[in-house]
This record gives C-alpha cells, sequence and structure tokens, in this order.
C-alpha cells in the first residue's frame, strides 16, 4: 500500500483498533497474532502489520461508504 | 476415483494451531462419509510425505491447512509443499481448497492452468480473531468459530457431494450472516465485520465450478 495517511486517518483507525475487546486476538496470515494493543503500535510505528491493519481498515471503510456492506 | 484424500494440519504456532484443531472436525465428518481421510498432521505435514502420499494414492480432493504465499502453499514449520512453477503439476485433476493466506492469487490461477479442476481458497491474508482463554480448547472457542465455521461448510459441502458453485456459495452466506449477526445483535463484538468481510472479499475459486468429488 503506497497512498499515504494522515494524521486524522491513522486517529480513527486506532480508535477502531481501541474498540477491540482485550480478551481477543487476531491471526493475521503470516504476520503473525496480535493484541489490540499490538495493532495500534504498530499502525503508530508504521510496521509492516501496521500497514496491513490501514489497509484492512480502509478498504473496509470504503466499501461501507460505497454501499457494498450493508449492515 | 480414490475415495482416500489428504489434509495437511501443521501446527507449530497460534495460527496453525486453531487451523488444525478446526480441520480435524472436517475428517470427522468425512469419516462419517464414505471417504477416507490421509491425515497429514503436525510433522507429517512435510513436502516428501505429501507429494509421496499424493502421487500414490491420485485423490480426487485435497484440503490445506497453514500458511502460504501468493504463489505458494506451506506445511509445518513453514516447508514449502506446493510452489507455482515447480511442482504444481501435482495438483493436475484435483480438486483443492486451502485454508491458507494469499496462495488463490497466484497458485490457484497457474495450477488450473496445469491441470487443477479447481482451485478456491483466499486471494489476500485469512484473518481470524479467537479468545486466547480458549488455546487449550479451539474448538470451544466461539469467537473463532465465526470465521472457521464457514470455512468447514465449503469442505463439508464438498464431502457431501455438492459441486464447488454450490459449497462456495453455501460458504459464502455463512460469512455473510456471521457478519450480519456481529453487527445487529446486542451481545455480538462489532469489531469482528472488518475481518469477516475481508475474508468474504478475498474467498476466491478458479477452474471448474460445476465439479464435485462425486462425478
Amino acid at each position: 500500500m503506497s497512498e499515504q495517511i494522515s494524521e486524522e486517518i491513522k486517529e480513527l483507525i486506532i480508535a477502531r483498533l481501541d474498540a477491540i475487546p482485550s480478551n481477543k486476538k487476531i491471526s493475521i496470515g503470516g504476520y503473525g497474532d496480535f493484541t489490540k494493543d499490538q495493532l495500534i503500535e504498530g499502525v503508530k510505528t508504521g510496521s509492516e502489520v501496521g500497514k496491513k491493519i490501514i489497509e484492512i481498515e480502509l478498504e473496509f471503510l470504503r466499501a461501507m461508504k460505497q454501499g457494498v456492506i450493508n449492515p | 476415483m480414490n475415495t482416500a484424500f489428504p489434509i495437511t494440519l501443521p501446527n507449530h504456532d497460534q495460527t496453525t494451531h486453531y487451523l488444525s484443531a478446526w480441520g480435524k472436525q472436517i475428517i470427522k465428518m468425512a469419516n462419517n462419509s464414505d471417504l477416507k481421510v490421509l491425515d497429514l498432521q503436525g510433522e507429517k505435514a512435510n513436502r516428501e510425505e505429501f507429494e509421496t502420499k499424493v502421487k500414490a494414492l491420485s485423490p480426487k480432493l485435497i484440503m490445506f491447512n497453514g500458511h502460504g504465499d501468493n504463489s505458494m502453499i506451506m506445511g509445518h514449520k513453514n516447508e514449502i509443499l506446493v510452489k507455482a512453477g515447480e511442482n504444481e503439476e501435482l495438483l493436475r485433476s484435483k480438486i483443492i481448497y486451502a485454508l491458507s493466506c494469499r496462495s488463490a492469487k497466484i497458485l490457484g490461477p497457474e495450477s488450473v492452468k496445469k491441470g487443477a479442476l479447481n482451485y478456491t481458497g483466499y486471494e489476500d491474508d485469512f484473518i481470524f480473531m479467537y479468545e486466547p482463554n480458549f488455546f487449550s480448547r479451539p474448538n470451544l472457542d466461539k469467537t473463532a468459530e465465526l470465521f472457521l465455521a464457514p470455512s468447514n461448510i465449503f469442505m463439508e459441502s464438498l464431502i457431501k457431494g455438492n459441486n464447488i458453485e454450490d459449497s462456495f456459495e453455501r460458504s459464502k452466506r455463512a460469512i455473510i450472516k456471521n457478519f450480519n449477526k456481529s453487527v445487529s445483535t446486542l451481545e455480538s463484538d462489532p469489531t469482528i465485520a472488518r475481518f469477516l468481510w475481508w475474508n468474504l472479499r478475498n474467498f476466491s475459486s478458479h477452474g471448474n465450478m460445476n465439479v464435485s468429488i462425486k462425478d
């Protein structure tokens, strides 16, 4: 993912990740298994898994906006 | 048709521990049918064992569990089992389901070009959430169930003799059902939804959609 991410978007993604219950972990394929705090740290530091989670969040939000998802 | 089919169940980290536990449910399903399972569990999920068994048995169906990448499927301790450009011809005349990251991106279409009947898997990372409190009992983990049960529905449907298209749609409907449940009931966890959506978006099937293991 090459697009530039603004600080506002990062803050939004961090807030969304912070809503994940602390008693759960997320397996993201070859990246490994993460708590929400580890994912938040990844977004802040720009690690590979941080970039991946930003990609997932942005695509999900775009799909919602475009009406692809109707929760 | 040979009625035995291999399932790879590597088990060397947290992700493969969960996939292995849920994969064993498929073995039970198959054992209750007229199929037999060749269980390549743990260290048996290695390339030599896999290639030998596939060549000897010539199964109609293969299920992979474990890590993967765009052009490969891995086994125990991430040993490469099948790689596009190396040995994907092993998949010729077979139906393949890979519960694995990304392999449907390149290995899927490449194996179909080399004669695989169908290759179903995920074009990007397969993601699931789980509750570490259930690590010793993954099959009782209701959070993991939301992700892994829809995957098992694909295999269950194939084992019952349904074709790929029907099995694929059943599995997708199960993901959508869990997605809707995650965002619409008070006791649910809406943070799950984005990952279910991600898996649905990347669930992909290449090749003949009308084929079944009973053909």
